[in-house]
């Protein structure tokens, strides 16, 4: 019943679009640029509404519209032009050239675009040419730098791997704290479903030469139509389509290149751990003589006792970062065809992506295909159709692909493993595999280069995105559009752990597999209505309901015990271990409305209120109301501005509204019994969850007073903004004494203030001669603090990094001293200020730094001259300070059996008097005396993050049309690229670059890469 | 247009009419609380589930074994497993046993089947059995805590003593009820133990041992947290009652290695099992792992007739071993040091280890864990009547029991209370290694650890564990142990 009633309304909104009133009448005409030649592609709007096209190789169009209706008329560099459509039928229109684009459409969302002029909202827009042919597998990571406000952060550097997008700082400090990502209408799912074996982002699905242009939403004065699910942001991704009127247009593109470590971690050699070890033992046993610690030192290395210096010194060293991390290679292959006539056009593209990591045997592939259709049935109904489907195949590493701390996993262990152990036996097989009776010597005893090579870890994604719209024109003013979303996504992982292996020696190999089905529907409808009253006033209201659902399910399988390990399916098993499967999903609805009032272009007023209801949440809290108000004022509209040829834009923003943030589990308001453990073989239920019936909305309520200039004909222009973002009502966990039983309960307490000044300038600095350079440059400033918990709480119990007063991912500890000259050993400072040799857990305190960003942004500059284009992003993050979790169990100078950085050897307490801040080699880290604290204790590992690096340059040379013509082509092009070219920094560790929200670090990560990418571009 | 608009508000009318509905989902994977236990079949479950919590890692699952003899002097740590132990075996400050938060959640699920009962569909005899079991479950959990984390009653150092731990006996299930429990006194504590047990000792079941908690179970926990309480009365009664109760079988001289190699040890009256392979805790959590590294029954017994060359691949870690000085205990012929054997090359050592888990369950990393057996009762009633000068022919009996099944000499009956009484300590140590006593024998006895990384005397802060740092901070009406 309840299906029947939901399908019922579902159906009653669609058959909306089925009726028809009013008349529309065709307008033909011919655009033309300033120097009088035609221009083709250029969008012709009807104002208020979706309805559009683009201006075919001649220049023409012809498009229906009311005679109340106003045309909008908008290309890339020229200024947009607005026109009654009145009596005329047929229009000539010139468009004046524009180095400003503030003229530019905006999609804010539901069909709608404005040009920047009308936008009342802070906005970013990223362009699909900025991006094209950066060799990063998802959109989200190559926006990296270029929108002010738009911090983005790779988990780590796995191709195709997760990516942290946060717009306007952290807000939430348990629930999510990622935007809303919307493909054309589509909203995605973005939750990371790979299970731990590939890092796995499921934004890779799209190839990012398919995007027109990303759009972001950071305020509340657009981002509040999204209501509940905006508090985030919104990322809105337009990709291509036909432009009508056009040749067929056909794309060949291609690149190829090669992926490499950035760098590696110089560690010790053979001779100095056992130098280190030596002292180490020495240390805890003072009574040891050098050469009975060097006999002890020798035997663990399964070394003779007796070996003499000499044999010593000629002991081989063996790099096993070397072997780890290879050189690799990335491909890309598009081909895409595009054109149209004026009643349907066509987007059509084949994809096919490769990149490997740089950690042995870890790469991305995909496969994808993209279609845009939209087509007038009549004249008042248009079609529009997309769809994209994707099929991604990645092989990722042994152990978890987000961090490893496994010790088989090599992208922790190789600078770890012992330098004296080979990788490769004599006869080139691997060393110390189980079967060969070699033990390595060493904690670290796997060989991790077997590992890479032997298991087979592989995940296989398909997904299939479509849209589907259809756009009803009731009339002159008044548009009714129905849309249907779909996300679909199967993900299927296996990991085969190889027999031979020594974690899978004495099991004889285990398979886990996984199945991950998520199936996210999203219909809505909207009214769109739009009339101008005389000349002044225009008046514009859309109205809209939306439903969202998705349903997660999947299923498991361990099976051990292979007979060889060539068979590695599940039914080559002799016994399975144990089976999983689970169930989840969420339901949303929502209706909607943004009334807009614009007088004389000069004022604009819009008000957006949405009613938004979850299931995610308590029974007594499951709807919510999100409104928003924003402002503008042109002042370059008006009189004393109007003629000035200084000022060419001039408009002040101003907005406030509230939205909302769900990212919860799907079932986190219940009281629940969950399944326990499995006792006498049987299953066992207990007490999971306590619930909260009052469980709602994080609530975002933002601030933002923006202006947006352009000066000198657009030679300079860009935006300032300044925001306040107040994240009130925190879904947060807040920890409960585990004396009840549990650990947390989700309430709506505490608040987070995000408040930050976003700066953007695009300079043309030198136009003349066919010289060009232009400058795009952004930074944003971001000020992060919790301003409330719950009573009586300044901190949060069980993590201290969140404190009232201080920003999230505030450092805390027991600042370390450096060593005591005397003796070599670590000290700390206690509360008052006093050295001590112990570290206690309530001695922690806040040391004035942490892990959030302060200021980001990106720097690009730009030079062409006939047809050659040198062009270098600048990409930086400053302020993180984080521990170097990685260092910490590298730093431990042979205290126990691993080998360590050459910095703390080299620097070791060796001699009384001596000041340094490493102290003397220590058997387990620890001095022997039992209440001294280890030497990894407290904060000797914190660390300036900060980084500014040449993300990307490239050099572009596009052949002149008259030898492409020659060539019997319609455009050639050939660049060279170089990604993570260099990179400044202090930190110590692989890269800087990784991300920490979520409980990650860059322990046993992959690094990020450094790539270089040969490429051309054919137009047939 | 005006009738788009009003289908339009028809429509949303509609839609926000069944929007209660519309956003109707139910989770499959878990039930409501408010109707979990109300059936027969939820209540099993539930009851089921209550035992698994004994299985955690820092339960029986290892630590409360592994950590407690890392901190004791019985055992060394060997750096073959990236650290593991090394801390606990030098008895770092803050490097101490765990499981605050395991333990109260089996109490929390048990307290609220204990809620649930009487309006449940069990006939009464059915409830009584279930509420022996939980009972008995519930003081287990409650000794437990007492021991890591508080003083024992007769041994307690006023100046540093923080009290028990808190006793929660109501369950949680809502917001509600969640409360700021401070801690209640260690003879609160030991009150509340005994009238669980006194209680468990009533209703619990007399079948399904050793794997489930029974009359004999109860009866012999009680025995032991009345040694610890120095009530040496109840101690012998119930040591006495529970070895006549007819479960768990005193293992000869002959079978006594046997017995440590069969999966569920004879000995037990109450043990926690670990049945399917899934419940391994697998190398780098399993009490196997951490005491040896050897793989199976099959190749300790191969290795202790035959070492070959070269040895096999070491499999668990092998960090927690016993020194010399403990091996050095045993006199010759102690069939009890037999236990103890070379293991494998790890790390480029070579060492004896103990073999008391080594995968007895025919799954590598997986050992069912005796909870109590038949010599500890013995040995408890033997400690207790020597102490309090009861019968000492019995003691000297009980004694000699274990001291001529490990094929020693039984000690004339001229041996003074003295003597008796050290032989006792002497014959826990030996008899009892390895599983998790010796640390809280010291502690009871109010003894210094003396260690060769360094000293633990008895009124060290170490001696009790920490309570969890998060705790202090989310409670304010609990106080941490003193020195943390």
């Amino acid at each position: 019943m309840r299906n029947t009633l939901q399908q019922l309304c579902l159906l009653v909104m669609v058959l909306l679009g089925q009726l028809a009133w009013a008349q529309d009448r065709a307008v033909t005409g011919k655009v033309k640029g300033d120097d009088g030649s035609p221009l083709p592609g250029v969008t012709v709007l009807l104002k208020g509404t979706s309805r559009g096209t683009t201006t075919n190789a001649e220049g023409n169009f012809r498009i229906e519209a009311p005679a109340t209706g106003r045309l909008v008329f908008s290309f890339v560099g020229y200024k947009s032009q607005e026109i009654a459509v009145g009596n005329q039928s047929t229009l000539s229109v010139t468009l004046e050239s524009d180095a400003s684009n503030l003229n530019e459409v905006v999609v804010v969302g539901y069909g709608a675009s404005l040009t920047k002029k009308e936008t009342t909202g802070a906005t970013a827009n990223v362009k699909g040419k900025e991006i094209e042919n950066l060799p990063n597998p998802s959109f989200d990571g190559a926006m990296q730098g270029r929108a002010a406000g738009v911090q983005i952060t790779s988990n780590n550097g796995t191709p195709g791997g997760a990516v942290q997008v946060r717009i306007r700082g952290v807000g939430s400090i348990s629930a999510g704290n990622e935007p809303l990502y919307i493909v054309d209408g589509v909203q995605l799912n973005n939750r990371n479903d790979g299970g731990g074996n590939v890092s796995n982002n499921p934004l890779a699905f799209l190839n990012p030469n398919d995007i027109e242009s990303i759009d972001i939403l950071k305020d509340a004065a657009t981002a509040a139509i999204y209501g509940a699910q905006a508090a985030n942001g919104v990322v809105l991704v337009t990709t291509k389509r036909g432009k009508a009127g056009t040749k067929a247009k056909v794309n060949l593109n291609m690149y190829r290149g090669v992926v490499e470590p950035i760098r590696q971690l110089d560690v010790l050699n053979t001779q100095q751990w056992i130098q280190a070890r030596q002292e180490a033992l020495i240390t805890n046993t003072p009574t040891l003589t050098p050469a009975a610690s060097r006999t002890t030192v020798l035997a663990s290395l399964n070394l003779p006792v007796d070996l003499s210096d000499q044999a010593i010194a000629e002991l081989p060293t063996y790099n096993w970062q070397g072997e780890a991390y290879r050189p690799g290679s990335v491909t890309n292959a598009d081909l895409s065809a595009q054109g149209g006539n004026d009643r349907t056009t066509y987007y059509i593209s084949g994809s096919y992506n490769q990149q490997d990591a740089i950690l042995r045997n870890v790469d991305f592939q995909r496969f994808s295909g993209k279609m845009n259709l939209t087509s007038k049935l009549s004249n008042k109904i248009t079609l529009d159709a997309g769809l994209t489907a994707a099929s991604v195949s990645q092989r990722g590493p042994y152990g978890g692909s987000e961090g490893s701390l496994a010790f088989g996993a090599p992208q922790y262990s190789a600078p770890l493993i012992l330098p004296i152990n080979p990788i490769y036996a004599p006869d080139g097989s691997y060393y110390g595999l189980p079967a060969s009776g070699i033990v390595m010597p060493g904690d670290l005893s796997q060989n991790v280069i077997a590992n890479s090579n032997l298991i087979k870890s592989k995940t296989g994604t398909r997904q299939l995105v479509a849209n589907l719209g259809l756009t009803y024109a009731i009339n002159k003013d008044l548009i009714f559009k129905a849309f249907g979303g779909l996300d679909y996504r199967s993900v299927n992982s296996s990991f085969f752990g190889d027999p031979r292996l020594s974690d899978y020696f004495n099991i004889r190999g285990t398979l886990n597999q996984f199945v991950n089905n998520n199936t996210n529907l999203t219909t809505n409808a909207t009214l769109n209505y739009n009339k101008t009253f005389g000349s002044k006033h225009t008046f514009g209201a859309l109205l809209g309901a939306e439903y969202r659902q998705e349903i997660n399910e999947g299923t498991s399988l361990n099976a051990q015990g292979f007979p060889t390990p060539e068979l590695n399916t599940a039914n080559a098993a002799a016994e399975p271990v144990s089976v999983g499967g689970f169930w989840s999903g969420f339901k949303r609805a929502g209706v909607f409305t943004n009334l807009r009032y614009e007088y004389q272009k000069r004022f604009i007023l819009s008000g957006i209120i949405r009613y938004d209801g979850s299931s995610r949440f308590g029974a007594n809290n499951q709807w919510g109301v999100f409104p928003s108000i924003s402002a503008k004022w042109n002042l370059a509209e008006e009189n004393f501005l109007k003629g000035s040829n200084v000022v060419s834009d001039l408009g002040l923003r101003f907005s406030v509204g509230s939205t909302g943030n769900d990212q919860v589990a799907n079932f986190a308001a219940r009281r629940l019994y969950g399944l326990g453990g499995v006792y006498q073989g049987n299953a066992g239920i207990g007490v999971s969850q306590l619930g909260n019936p009052n469980l709602r909305w994080e609530r975002n309520v933002t601030y933002n007073v923006g202006l947006d200039y352009g000066f000198f004909g657009g030679r300079l222009k860009g935006s300032i903004d300044a925001f306040q973002r107040i994240s009130r009502d925190l879904l947060l966990t807040r920890s409960i004494p585990q004396t009840n039983g549990f650990n947390s309960i989700f309430e709506n307490i505490g608040e987070v203030q995000n408040r930050g000044l976003e700066f953007a300038i695009t300079t043309v600095n030198v136009n003349t001669g066919g010289f060009r350079w232009e400058s795009n440059f952004n930074i944003t400033f971001l000020d992060n603090k919790v301003t409330k918990l719950f009573e009586g709480a300044d901190v949060l119990p069980g993590n201290l990094s969140v404190r009232v007063g201080y920003p999230l991912f505030t450092n805390v500890g027991v600042p370390y001293a450096g060593v005591n000259p005397a003796n070599g050993r670590p000290m700390w400072y206690d509360p008052s200020g006093n050295l001590t040799y112990i570290v206690r857990t309530a001695d922690q305190r806040p040391l004035g730094h942490s892990g959030i960003t302060k200021q980001f942004g990106g720097f690009t500059n730009t030079f062409s001259y006939k047809g050659f284009e040198l062009s270098g992003l600048f990409q930086y993050d400053f302020g993180r300070v984080i521990q170097n979790t990685q260092e910490f169990r590298l730093a431990d100078n042979a205290g126990v059996l691993r080998n360590g950085l050459e910095y703390y050897f080299t620097n070791r307490w060796t001699t009384p008097g001596q000041i340094t801040s490493v102290p003397r080699p220590a058997n387990n880290r620890t001095e022997i005396s039992g209440r001294v604290s280890s030497y990894q204790s407290g904060t000797r590992f914190f660390q300036d993050a900060s980084y500014i690096r040449l993300k990307q340059v490239s050099l572009s040379y596009t052949v002149p049309p008259a030898v492409v013509s020659r060539l019997k082509l319609s455009g050639l092009k050939v660049y060279a690229q170089a990604v993570n070219a260099f990179t400044l920094t202090r930190w110590t560790g692989f890269d800087p670059e990784f991300a920490i929200e979520g409980g990650l670090d860059n322990q046993g990560i992959i690094p990020q890469s450094r790539n270089y990418t040969l490429g051309v571009q054919i137009g047939l | 247009m005006k009738h788009t608009l009003g289908i339009l508000t028809l429509t949303v009318g509609l839609f926000m009419a069944s929007c209660s509905n519309l956003l109707d989902v139910q989770p499959r994977q878990s039930i409501d609380s408010g109707v979990a236990l109300t059936t027969r079949e939820g209540i099993n479950a539930a009851v089921t589930n209550v035992y698994t919590y004994q299985k955690d890692i820092t339960l029986y699952g290892r630590d409360l074994i592994a950590i407690a003899e890392a901190l004791g002097d019985e055992s060394r740590i060997i750096n073959r497993a990236g650290g593991r132990f090394i801390n606990e075996g030098q008895n770092v400050i803050n490097s101490h046993l765990l499981g605050w938060n395991i333990y109260y959640l089996g109490i929390n699920n048990i307290n609220l089947i204990l809620d649930a009962l009487p309006s449940s569909p069990f006939n009464e005899a059915e409830r009584e059995r279930i509420e022996g079991e939980l009972k008995f479950l519930r003081a287990l959990n409650y000794h437990n805590l007492a021991r890591v984390f508080a003083y024992d009653p007769k041994v307690r150092i006023s100046s540093l003593d923080r009290g028990g731990v808190p006793l929660v006996l109501k369950g949680v299930s809502t917001p509600e009820q969640i409360e700021n429990h401070p801690r209640a006194s260690v003879d609160e504590v030991y009150a509340q133990i005994y009238k669980d047990l006194t209680d468990a000792v009533a209703k619990a079941p007399t079948t399904g041992a050793p794997s489930r908690a029974t009359r004999a179970a109860a009866m012999a926990l009680f025995a032991r947290v009345a040694l610890y309480n120095e009530d040496f009365t109840n101690a012998i009664k119930y040591a006495t009652d529970a070895l006549n109760a007819g479960v768990g079988r005193f293992v000869g001289n002959t079978d006594y290695v046997a017995a440590w190699r069969s999966n569920s040890h004879p000995e037990s009256v109450f043990e926690i099992l670990f049945q399917t392979r899934q419940e391994s805790l697998g190398v780098n959590n399993s009490l196997q792992s951490a005491y040896t590294t050897m793989e199976s029954v099959a190749q300790v017994n191969s290795l202790g007739a035959l070492r070959p060359t070269p040895l096999p691949t070491a499999n668990g870690w092998g960090s927690v071993v016993p020194t010399t000085a403990f091996l050095g205990l045993h006199q010759t012929g102690d069939v009890r040091r037999q236990l103890y054997q070379l293991g494998l090359n790890r790390s480029g050592s070579i060492v004896e280890e103990c073999t008391k888990f080594v995968g007895k369950s025919g799954v590598i990393y997986m050992d069912n864990v005796p909870v109590i057996r038949i010599s500890e009762l013995i040995l408890i009633r033997a400690e207790a009547l020597a102490r309090s000068n009861g019968d000492q022919a019995q003691a000297l009996a009980d004694v000699n029991r274990i001291r001529t099944r490990a094929g020693l000499t039984a000690l004339p009956t001229t041996t003074t209370n003295a003597q008796l009484q050290t032989e006792i300590e002497l014959q826990r140590r030996l008899e009892l290694a390895f599983e998790g006593h010796r640390w809280f024998d010291l502690k009871r006895r109010g003894r210094d650890v003396v260690k060769s990384t360094g000293n633990v005397p008895y009124g060290d802060t170490r001696t009790l564990a920490p309570i969890p740092v998060r705790e202090i901070q989310a409670n304010n009406k609990l106080v941490q142990n003193a020195g943390y």
